[in-house]
């Protein structure tokens, strides 16, 4: 069983296509780092996988289940590339609802907050509302929202967009910690050095198709950077 | 209904309500209501005190009940401003994506907007009716409450749940202030062809066709004819002969109702974000 399954998805906006044909298996357990220029069809795929958005032709399974069915998503984290939330809510606010909104309450949700916010460094903030935090504050508020519920995929849409280089490293040690619990990460981000270090495996997706996908250890066997690899595949087809 | 289900349920509920709370529109409106009711409470101790002896009789039932119908039409305006920003504000900054990344249905989403908005204005609205019927008895010295007034709020309890619903429809296809003109417009509309088509006996529905015509027919014939609802609750307050066939437009309402529901739900199934 794969973590996310897409078989031949194709979506288009008006005569525009935005994806052709794109199959991508995101394997249980692994990172995976969905990797493109701006406006290759990334935040439509992952609208997709969401079911934010319908394709006009295919499938996409989350955990064997259509994407389709709210129960798909049971066990997915998701935070998108800016965190944003009703300003009105605390931290702690915005965290019991939506630990509630995925099935948890009473002392397994205040504990798993309390985690979550000491992980972030963030316990000082938690009576704080949203209104009054800074952008990296909100957003660090969305990346503790992923600790909160029994998640065993998660997806992050620029994940490193916003934060200083404490909450990036941060970032990193939550994304390398999930990974040893077993939880499957897909995540697309322009900051390929990062990349490198933490994914196992990377698909490249531009003017809406798949290039490439295989493991980041096989790209550096190969002699080559991720950076170099991708600007090579990109600009080849371009 | 298991334990996540209905803790879910209850979460948005009461995220709408603190939502639509925090609505400066939501504060105005209170106080503009209250003061309304004290203003016409003060004017009904005038009346009384300067036409002693000369005045026909008022009591607290009968000016609470014209109360009540001010309380009704301005309840309308109300429904429809909440229950558009109910899935408007959604839009904004994206914050939807949040809400549908969340393993609930979009039907689950939709109906508890709606519903937490319900509860918020069908909430102002008993508060603008007790706060009429103890200012009012006071005035006048004697008891506003009646049963009348009950079975016309459960009425409009109705009422305010289909304009919700209507706006929540409309709020998905248009932008606020285009929502609020359709919602307005369909309102009207309807009201107008049932008033025009109910007089006329079946076999002349048909007949002397024109524009005009034609589209209230098919108004009057495929819309939820909201309007009986408020009739009926008019008709339960002045206890006037009920005229309406209450039978058939509650079937009417009941079927149109429900097919209007399912378009929405796939409206808002099929939507992308």
């Amino acid at each position: 069983m794969n973590a996310i399954e897409i078989c031949g998805v194709r979506k288009s906006y008006g005569t525009d296509f935005s994806l052709h044909d794109v199959n991508l298996e995101v394997k249980m357990g692994r990172i995976m780092a969905l990797l493109g220029p701006n406006g290759a069809g990334k935040t439509t795929l992952v609208k997709l996988i969401l079911n934010l958005m319908h394709a006009d032709h295919g499938v996409i399974k989350i955990k064997d289940i259509p994407s389709n069915l709210s129960s798909s998503r049971s066990g997915i984290g998701f935070i998108p590339e800016k965190f944003n939330f009703f300003p009105y809510y605390t931290v702690r606010g915005v965290l019991e609802f939506f630990g509630t909104m995925k099935g948890l309450g009473g002392n397994d949700l205040k504990s798993q907050i309390d985690n979550a916010l000491s992980e972030l460094n963030i316990t000082e903030l938690q009576n704080r509302k949203l209104q009054s935090l800074s952008k990296g504050q909100v957003q660090r508020t969305g990346l503790a929202s992923l600790l909160v519920g029994e998640h065993d995929v998660l997806i992050l849409d620029e994940p490193f967009s916003g934060l200083d280089p404490i909450g990036m490293r941060d970032l990193k040690n939550i994304i390398k910690k999930q990974k040893a619990e077993g939880k499957t990460i897909f995540l697309n981000s322009h900051i390929l050095s990062e990349m490198e270090q933490i994914c196992d495996d990377v698909a490249i997706l531009n003017n809406g198709e798949i290039l490439f996908t295989g493991t980041v250890k096989s790209i550096l066997e190969g002699g080559q950077s991720l950076e170099d690899f991708f600007y090579q595949k990109v600009s080849n087809k371009a | 209904m298991t334990t996540m289900y209905k803790a879910q349920w209850k979460a948005m509920i009461r995220d709408t309500i603190l939502k639509e709370l925090r609505s400066k529109t939501l504060v105005f409106i209170f106080i503009a209501t209250t003061l309304m009711i004290f203003l016409c409470h003060a004017l009904l101790k005038l009346f009384i005190s300067s036409n002693q002896g000369t005045a026909p009789m008022i009591t607290g039932a009968n000016s609470l009940s014209i109360m009540f119908t001010m309380i009704n039409a301005w309840s309308v305006i109300i429904a429809g401003i909440f229950g558009i920003s109910s899935i408007r504000s959604d839009f904004k900054d994206k914050i939807i994506y949040q809400y549908l990344s969340f393993p609930i249905s979009r039907t689950q989403y939709m109906f508890s907007r709606i519903l937490g908005t319900w509860i918020l204005v069908y909430s102002y609205y008993l508060y603008s009716y007790f706060l009429s019927a103890i200012l009012f008895s006071v005035a006048t010295h004697s008891w506003a409450f009646h049963t009348a007034h009950l079975i016309s709020m459960l009425l409009m309890g109705l009422y305010v749940f289909l304009i919700i619903f209507i706006s929540f429809l409309y709020s998905m296809v248009a932008g606020k202030i285009g929502a609020f003109l359709l919602l307005i417009s369909s309102v009207a509309v309807i009201s107008i062809s049932s008033s025009s088509m109910r007089v006329l006996a079946y076999s002349e529905y048909l007949k002397d066709l024109t524009l005009f015509k034609v589209i209230g027919l098919l108004v009057y014939l495929f819309l939820p004819r909201v309007n009986y609802l408020t009739e009926l609750a008019s008709n339960v307050l002045s206890k006037e002969e009920i005229t309406l066939n209450i039978g058939l437009e509650s079937l009417h309402l009941f079927v149109t109702t429900a097919f209007f529901l399912f378009l929405a739900d796939q409206l808002v199934k099929r939507k992308n974000f």
